[in-house]
């Protein structure tokens, strides 16, 4: 037992720290990047253009579906806006009522022949599912995100001179002191920041979690709406479908004035007297999910019905407003790089915990083999923290170098990723700790510095045309790349070991502490 | 985001961090007297209060406090930095903001 509740708070905030914050430190990676998936998903898939308004998409979509999906039960419409290029639409097969048919469209409903990639959705789904299977990814990011709530709170109480280190960073010390002061402060000064995320995190999946509460606190199901009452439906049972094109006259005519127009429509019971046609508009200045305008037509009249009440009670309120805040979605392209910045705050915050362990140990490992425990630690560190970085910039590449035309291009990229990742769990067992950082972060710096020639050599004419139309999703990824490979080469140079000595800062007196434990 | 509400949270994080010792010492070369210690608390506060105000109105009462926080900790590591590499430097973000503010 700890003497002092701050001493044992610090023996938990160590072991919920290290235990999970392998998996924190992917979920912190891959969760800052989804800030920018649409983005990133643009840059992977470089033939799309933007050009015309939504309900110029909207009207092609609606004609196209008509033609493809004309006997389909539900269509779904994603509309492009500022951040997506293209129309996705989505319908349900009547025979196979559990998939939906894909297609992406441009401004004049033709499909697209954009290569086949996950974009950034990759990342999206990747740092709340980890690429494990249902449901196990979502628990073990729950138990992580858990974990991390736990370190925040121990931390806290942990840190001893918490408003005193305020803006306390003391770079160059030897040893374990300017790794603290840097863990230190961007824990306190985003400290907000993480509660937020990672309460919001465990929120979002409460009904996974721990689904008894809906089970005894039954909220008000929202009443059923103005249903569409229809004439009744002919001999074969199909009810033909109201044209969509004087409903979208109606909603220009609603919304189309201040520029936030509809972001999405979709077409429920398609054939039948009860079809509803629902346009949503895109958000506003609204934290909450729940927060969203709609229009409802009946279906197979074209008629406008009254809009859903908003569903729920306090409990639905508060998931959507946490949800709303985790997702960020109401964030401008500034606040959304202020986000971005707290997040890689946020995995550089588990990275130094996470490396700190190991410091702080060192010294004890004397024989000349690492222990089994303190070496598992050491090249887990390695393979997260210099591994999936360099995994990245190799799902990258791979999205740049593999042939348009293969089969399962997406989870081929996917694949490549993997198998990086594996090789930077395999690669720290065959070499020395020091030596294994330096080449890994040295490996993932040259990969994301020559991206953007690599950009430049294989889709040149995007990036051309791309400088042209001022695509700054585009031009900003490269020039993202270019500075997470100047993070990670920073890195390798200071990845001599430990405590490498410098020669105008160290004192003598610590000179063979530094000597000795980089041995 | 508003640059305004970024440049007062600075200048309150200034104040604030130049009303602890450790940190008046490391640009100033002075101890710091008792009443400057809560002239420059006080005066800190105010700005922060400020930022908070700026942001809101600029993002509205939903959006506001959240940016509000973000604003306050991008300023926070900016000091931060700042002061543990360049101490002397501390006016540059200010002048950075100002005139960002004011195109």
């Amino acid at each position: 037992m700890n003497p002092t509740f701050r001493q044992s708070m610090t023996w938990l905030h160590t072991w919920a720290g290290l235990l999970l914050g392998w998996v924190s430190f992917a979920i912190f990676l891959t969760g800052t990047a989804t800030y920018f998936r649409w983005e990133i998903t643009r840059w992977m898939q470089p033939e799309l253009h933007r050009s015309g308004t939504t309900l110029d998409a909207a009207r092609a979509a609606a004609a196209r579906l008509e033609t493809v999906a004309a006997r389909s039960p539900q269509w779904f419409v994603d509309l492009p806006d500022a951040r997506t290029p293209a129309t996705n639409t989505f319908w349900r097969q009547p025979e196979a009522p559990r998939r939906f048919e894909h297609e992406t469209l441009d401004i004049t409903g033709a499909t697209v022949a954009a290569r086949d990639t996950r974009g950034g959705e990759f990342f999206y789904r990747f740092h709340f599912q980890l690429q494990l299977p249902h449901p196990w990814g979502r628990y073990l990011a729950g138990v992580a995100a858990l974990a991390m709530f736990v370190a925040l709170i121990s931390g806290v109480v942990a840190h001893r001179q918490f408003f005193a280190d305020f803006f306390t960073f003391r770079p160059g010390r030897p040893g374990l002191r300017s790794w603290l002061d840097f863990h230190n402060v961007t824990a306190v000064l985003a400290l907000p920041f993480y509660v937020m995320i990672t309460y919001s995190a465990l929120v979002i999946f409460i009904a996974l979690y721990m689904p008894w509460g809906r089970q005894v606190l039954a909220e008000p199901r929202a009443p059923a709406g103005e249903r569409a009452t229809a004439p009744a439906a002919g001999p074969a049972g199909w009810v033909a479908p109201a044209p969509l094109a004087p409903m979208l006259d109606v909603v220009e005519r609603a919304w189309g004035a201040d520029g936030r127009t509809v972001k999405r429509f979709d077409a429920a019971d398609r054939g039948t007297a009860k079809s509803v046609v629902t346009f949503t508009r895109d958000r506003g200045p609204h934290v909450s999910l729940g927060a969203r305008e709609t229009l409802r037509f009946n279906g197979a009249t074209g008629a406008p019905l009254d809009p859903l009440p908003p569903a729920g009670g306090v409990g639905t309120a508060a998931h959507n407003l946490l949800y709303g805040l985790h997702l960020a979605h109401f964030a401008g392209p500034a606040l959304r790089g202020l986000f971005f910045l707290l997040g890689l705050m946020g995995t550089a915050l588990v990275g130094t915990g996470l490396v700190m362990w190991t410091i702080k140990r060192r010294p004890q490992q004397t024989g000349p083999r690492l222990t089994f425990g303190h070496g598992l630690v050491e090249r887990l560190n390695i393979t997260t923290i210099a591994g999936l970085p360099l995994a990245c910039a190799v799902l990258f590449w791979a999205n740049r170098l593999l042939p348009v035309t293969l089969a399962e291009r997406g989870d081929w990229e996917v694949y490549c990723f993997l198998y990086a990742w594996g090789a930077a769990l395999l690669h720290p067992l065959a070499r020395p700790i020091a030596a294994a950082w330096r080449e890994q972060l040295w490996a993932g710096a040259a990969l994301f510095l020559t991206l953007p020639a690599l950009d430049a050599l294989t889709a040149g004419e995007h990036l051309r045309a791309a400088l042209l139309q001022r695509n700054w999703a585009h031009l900003g990824f490269d020039a993202a790349m270019l500075g997470c490979g100047l993070i990670l080469a920073t890195a390798a140079r200071r990845a001599g070991g430990p405590a490498a000595p410098r020669p105008a800062t160290v004192p003598a007196a610590s000179a063979p502490t530094a000597k000795e434990v980089a041995a | 985001m508003n640059a305004f509400a970024a440049w007062l949270a600075y200048s309150g994080l200034v104040a604030l961090a130049f009303g602890m010792s450790r940190h008046h010492r490391a640009v100033f070369q002075s101890e710091l007297p008792a009443r400057r210690r809560a002239a420059l608390r006080l005066t800190g506060w105010t700005l922060l209060t400020g930022s908070f105000v700026a942001a809101c109105l600029s993002h509205g009462a939903e959006i506001g406090p959240v940016a509000w926080f973000a604003t306050v900790a991008a300023a926070g590591l900016a000091l931060t930095l700042c002061l543990a590499y360049r101490p002397r430097f501390w006016p540059l973000p200010l002048a950075g903001l100002a005139l960002l503010a004011l195109l």
